[in-house]
């Protein structure tokens, strides 16, 4: 990028606190990292007190910043949107609340799903009719009149998704420029722009979610362009849910791309310091309060998939959520984390989550009144959790809280000792997380043995070592910041824009014209969004197509070959490579074109020196699952020299490290630590 | 019974396997999905899949369909009982889709493959995938007839894979028999595929923990799931309670449908007596033994709280008595085909309507009972090739306590998903009319009933065959507490030329012509407890 300026500030705003990491563009060093505290009713107050803390010792003028956010997530997740109406195909606008017709849990008379986004009675239908191959059955009438009723309504936003609109747009275009016309400051989303892919259901909840969140994400981006111009920034960009930046006015229109904007950030991050070392298929884990993430990198790119369920899981339950078909950052999730609630069951097997302790009441560790015993009361009786690495959330620990919580609930019913149990808690703890990322790799076809783990969030540390010998991986990389990963992890994405054209014919029926004309397309699209972004160069282009046996759901995503002849066999090999079998007499279909659009971020700008300056070297000790004491060191980064053998704790970036006996861990020079698991002793 | 060693002794070794166990279960129906052919299994998801233990017991099962894996360890069983532990080599896989000794309905295809570890048969992974079309006398496999010979092809366990090599000459033979064989065969491919996935992740946890600590866990999930159910039942107060419905209709207006249940609930054990049901019927609503015993299963996890990890040993505490002959315990060959989807949700609510007279706070109203299966067979002239088609419709689901019924979704002991409507329209001569939800369908109540569905078709090709299997077009879904009654199904076809005809529950195959269009209204569930003037509604 052009107009080199000395400052790159990244900001990630998480439901608790709003982290900054500010990189000095010239040596690539950190030069400040700190918290605040969110500030849910208006996220941006706390956005921009981090950049003015950040301008009190540096000038900001020519600064970049880039940014991960929650607004749209929590617009979505709260049920804090604009209330949003939807125009449907005459006789199809229960659709979305129709769903794909399965309950998302199996046996419980007590079935609980995410509500539906618009009520009934914002559900709007228009006649018209277009067949799947784009032919219009029956015309579009009634614009006028749809409209009138809208406004009537009342409504904020309209989400418009007409069937088989993909393969043929003309009515939805029509139908959007009436409303945009007739409808002043109401927020229109048009499937065909938003999601122009088949399956109605997916498609609409995708093009729904757009308007629902619209207008919230529309004002915040307002604020944050605002502050760009008072402040002289070079740039501000948000983070994507495909882990690219983007501009706050292409944010605008697409806001439902920004729903998985902060764990992007993390990912994008680890295979960044992965990528640095080396390290090319990485497991990047990061554990906060109550849930836990888990996501692949592999040959240096993090992997993306074009759907997911937001909100699926609530309370520990299975809801369904609502499916956005948007370019995103593939994660698995778990509701595990720090807070999670251990408990027996009544044959007394312990139990680690699903519920959790949350931010209030806490760990009964934490003294706010939390009396049930969690993961991080298992950690504050065994000692591995360090007061010290809690600093920049202002919290106080009290061991003896955690104890009592342990006995009453575990212990005693069992008849263990504290120490056993506590250690029974953290083992089950580990053996969830393993099971996670083995779903993040196994169920994907992947040996987790071949994987680096990079672990981040305030727990990740504290569990990595182990859940890498569960699973079998040999490395554990820890970044720099792991306590504020996903603000650097802005810092270090592509501006990127992913489009895509349905297809659905037949690979022998395609030549190369066709192909051609297609991408032609979506470059167009492409070169238009890039426009908007300030001083992007470089873009390079990727062009991919969805595969498949005509008839199957799932499609194998491969590189177009130059001849578009060669794409069958392309993805027979493909297809046998994945599954074991070629079926020569079916045929092969094309669903999807892809392009990616891609511009550099700062990334190579961040190097070294990212280690903050600690000085801390001294010894406690820990209570082994026998009750007996053992000693251990507890250092920061720095004063590490050589090898550090476990047992040790290393208070780092916001988090802490566990290196158990047989673990060992070296300081590399961006201050990320490499950590030999070893062998359990 | 297995002395529980480790979960007593090492409780996290016995979670970490277990949870393992179900990974992979989970990682089978991943492979099956991606890999299958037919869009029932890839985007409808009509599988399951489970580890069986090394005598066919369930020791672990996916998050799938009800009604298949409460079948399960029938299906273990009587493969084990045809192919005894000796026969077994590395690589082989057993086939069977018999009905009467541990199937559901001839389309659901299930496969066993053993698993060795230390040279020790140690495990099963099982798989159960449903074909669209299993031959037989009308496209798609699920109609009307009086015989299973008319159902299409029913296969006894047969080895259909020998030491890694499929049975060519088998696996013509069945291809030979059925609708669209290009297609079965994907199906079977990515099915073979999907257990191997199962048998290596076993195998390399046999090898990781170590063949006996991986038996013992196999053996304990099941005295867990046993402990569990007795656990919960001891809380409760105990019950004996009776219940009585009438099916809708066997497809050839048989009307002595009656199911009867007596429930007694005592201390920690609990039986379900089904003496006083009506004989077996002409027609395809007879439940094999191992169907009614899944819908016993599904209701009585769901009664003690939805959230014990099902398998045999859960399974084993209900004592089921259905007499053998009669609608809940069918014998060769009477038909068979409808109970798994039809007959199998109405013993649910059947069971239900029992439980709620003890415990009307631990169980919902009445559901619409029914999967409203419809299929459709025949050359399509737009793309020069043959098709059959296979889809359920969603219903009402009954309310209960403190929440309204779902509205538009499965029930109970069914849960594929739809078929999106622009992927249909993309592939079969088929244009839908109308995909939505039938206001104030459901049980008025405190808490309502879920709402009905009404889906409509109109076919684009000549000579289409079609098939309906309903419910609840007389039987309204109860309510409970006070509750109102949900509005009753309608199945009905309109021809090009204008004229109408109503359609009973069960009817097929029909003929139709390009333009004709068939409407399917499925019925409300039923609503829980009074609703009165003055509190309103509590929603």
């Amino acid at each position: 990028m052009s107009n080199a300026s000395a400052l790159l500030v990244g900001i990630d705003v998480g439901g608790t606190f709003t982290d900054c990491v500010a990189v000095d563009r010239l040596t690539g060093a950190s030069v400040a990292a700190f918290k605040l505290p969110s500030t849910p009713a208006d996220p941006a107050v706390a956005v921009l007190a981090a950049l003015a803390r950040v301008g009190a010792d540096h000038a900001l003028e020519g600064a970049h910043v880039c940014h991960g956010t929650t607004i749209g997530t929590n617009a979505l997740l709260e049920r804090k949107g604009t209330r949003t109406a939807l125009v449907a195909t005459q006789g199809f606008a229960d659709v979305l609340e129709l769903r794909r017709q399965a309950r998302p849990e199996l046996y419980t008379f007590d079935v609980r799903l995410s509500p539906p986004l618009v009520a009934a009675l914002d559900r709007f239908e228009v006649a018209e009719r277009i067949a799947f191959d784009g032919e219009v059955l029956l015309p579009l009438e009634g614009t006028d009149d749809l409209a009138e009723r809208l406004a009537a309504q009342g409504v904020g936003a309209v989400a418009v998704s007409l069937l088989h609109a993909p393969a043929n747009p003309a009515h939805e275009q029509r139908l959007a420029a009436t409303l945009r016309r007739r409808l002043p400051g109401v927020f229109v989303s048009v499937s065909s722009e938003v999601a122009p892919e088949i399956r109605e259901y997916e498609r609409t909840s995708t093009t729904v979610v757009n308007a629902y969140i619209g207008p919230a994400v529309g004002a915040y981006v307002d604020r944050l362009a605002a502050a760009r111009g008072e402040l002289g920034l070079a740039s501000l960009r948000l983070v994507k849910s495909s882990g690219g930046l983007t501009s706050p006015e292409v944010a605008a229109a697409l806001p439902v791309h920004l729903v998985e904007s902060g764990p992007a950030a993390g990912l994008i991050a680890s295979a960044h310091f992965g990528v640095r070392h080396g390290r090319l298929n990485l497991l990047a884990f990061d554990m906060g309060g109550t849930t836990a993430k888990a996501g692949v990198v592999r040959d240096g790119s993090p992997r993306r998939v074009h759907e997911f369920h937001a909100d699926a899981l609530v309370d520990g339950r299975n809801l369904g959520g609502y499916p956005i078909l948007s370019s995103v950052i593939d994660v698995v999730e778990i509701g595990a984390g720090g807070g999670s609630l251990a408990s027996l069951d009544e044959a007394g097997v312990i139990k680690v989550g699903p519920e959790s302790a949350g931010a209030r009441p806490g760990p009964a560790c934490y003294g706010q009144g939390g009396e049930r015993p969690t993961v991080t009361d298992a950690h504050a009786v065994i000692g591995t959790l360090v007061p010290r690495a809690l600093e920049a959330s202002g919290i106080a620990v009290d061991p003896a809280l955690a104890g009592l919580a342990i006995d009453r609930r575990i212990a005693a019913p069992l008849g263990w000792t504290q120490a056993r149990a506590a250690h029974a808690i953290v083992a089950l703890a580990v053996a969830k997380m393993a099971e996670m990322v083995r779903l993040a790799t196994v169920r994907r076809g992947l040996d987790p043995r071949d994987f680096v783990l990079v672990p981040s969030g305030g727990a990740g540390p504290l569990h990595a070592v182990a859940i890498a010998r569960e699973v079998g991986i040999s490395e554990v990389l820890v970044p720099p910041w792991p306590g504020m990963f996903s603000a650097l992890g802005a810092l270090l994405a592509d501006v990127r824009h992913d489009l895509s054209a349905s297809v659905l014919r037949l690979a022998g029926e395609l030549d190369d014209a066709y192909v051609r004309a297609r991408f032609a397309e979506l470059e167009q699209r492409a070169a238009a969004l890039m426009a908007v972004e300030p001083g992007v160069a470089e873009v390079t282009i990727e062009r991919l197509a969805d595969l498949r046996f005509r008839g199957q759901l799932f499609h194998l995503t491969l590189p177009v070959p130059p001849h578009t002849a060669d794409l069958e066999a392309a993805f027979r090999r493909a297809f046998v490579d994945e599954y074991g079998f070629d079926l020569p007499d079916a045929a092969v279909e094309v669903v999807t074109l892809r392009l990616v659009a891609k511009a550099p971020g700062f990334g190579a700008a961040i190097t070294t020196g990212l280690t903050a300056q600690q000085g801390l070297a001294t010894t406690v000790e820990l209570t082994e699952a026998d009750g007996s004491r053992q000693a251990c060191t507890l250092v920061s980064p720095d004063r590490i020299e050589g090898t550090l053998s476990g047992p040790a704790l290393v208070v780092i970036g916001g988090a802490c490290l566990w290196l158990p006996a047989g673990a060992t861990a070296r300081c590399l020079d961006d201050g990320s630590l490499a950590v030999d698991v070893g062998e359990r002793p | 019974m297995t002395e529980p060693r480790l979960l007593r002794d090492d409780p996290v070794t016995f979670e970490v396997i277990r949870q393992g166990l179900l990974a992979i279960c989970e990682e089978m129906k991943s492979v099956l999905m991606r890999a299958a052919f037919s869009p029932l299994l890839s985007l409808s998801a009509d599988l399951s899949c489970a580890v069986l233990d090394h005598a066919g017991e369930v020791a672990a099962q996916g998050h799938d369909i009800p009604v298949h894996l409460g079948a399960m360890p029938f299906t273990g069983r009587s493969v084990l009982r045809a192919f005894p532990a000796h026969l077994w080599r590395p690589g082989d896989a057993v086939l069977t889709n018999d009905p009467y000794e541990g199937g559901t309905h001839l389309p659901d295809m299930s496969v066993l493959s053993p698993v060795f570890v230390d040279g020790r048969l140690t495990a099963f992974a099982a798989s159960r995938v449903h074909w669209p079309d299993v031959g037989g006398a009308a496209a798609g496999s699920s109609s009307i007839t009086d015989d299973i010979v008319k159902e299409g092809l029913r296969l006894r366990p047969i080895r259909i894979v020998e030491a890694g090599t499929v049975r060519q000459d088998l696996l013509e033979l069945i291809l030979d028999n059925v609708r669209v064989p290009a297609d079965r065969l994907g199906d079977f491919r990515a099915q073979l595929a999907a257990n191997a996935r199962g048998v290596a992740r076993l195998a390399g946890m046999g090898q990781r923990y170590g063949g006996a600590v991986l038996r013992q866990v196999i053996a304990e999930t099941q005295v867990h799931g046993r402990l569990a159910v007795r656990q919960r039942l001891a809380r409760l107060p105990d019950a004996d309670v009776s219940h009585a419905e009438a099916l809708d209709g066997d497809g050839y207006g048989g009307e002595d449908l009656g199911i009867a249940v007596r429930i007694t609930k005592q201390g920690d054990t609990i039986s379900f007596d089904f003496t006083g049901t009506a004989p077996a019927a002409r027609g395809p609503v007879n439940a094999p033994l191992p169907v009614t015993a899944s819908a016993v299963y599904y209701t009585l996890l769901g009664f003690l709280g939805g959230d014990i990890q099902p398998g045999s040993g859960a399974y084993g505490v209900a004592r089921i008595v259905a007499p053998e002959g009669s609608l809940v315990h069918a014998r060769p060959p009477v038909p068979v085909v409808a109970a798994n989807t039809e007959t199998s949700n109405r013993i649910v609510d059947i069971l239900l309507g029992a439980l709620a007279q003890a415990y009307p706070d631990r169980v919902p109203a009445g559901s619409y009972g029914s999967a409203a299966v419809y299929t459709l067979g025949g050359f399509d002239p737009i793309r020069g090739r043959r098709f059959v088609h296979y889809e359920t419709v969603g219903g009402g689901g009954g309310a209960r306590f403190g929440h309204d019924g779902a509205s538009g979704l499965r029930v109970h002991m069914g849960n594929t998903m739809n078929l999106p409507i622009e992927a249909l329209e993309a592939q079969l001569p088929i244009r839908f009319d109308r995909y939505a939800l039938i206001p104030e369908s459901g049980g008025e109540g405190r808490w309502q009933g879920g709402q009905g569905v009404h889906k409509a078709f109109t076919v684009l090709a000549d000579d289409v065959q079609c098939s309906i299997l309903g419910e609840r077009t007389h039987a309204a879904a109860a309510g409970v507490a006070g509750g109102g009654a949900g509005r009753v199904a309608r199945f009905g076809r309109r021809d090009r030329d204008g004229s109408n005809q109503d359609l009973a529950a069960k009817s097929g195959p029909h003929r139709l012509c390009a333009g004709d269009r068939i409407d399917l209204f499925t019925a409300g569930g039923g609503g829980w407890g009074r609703r009165t003037a003055s509190e309103g509604n509590d929603r």
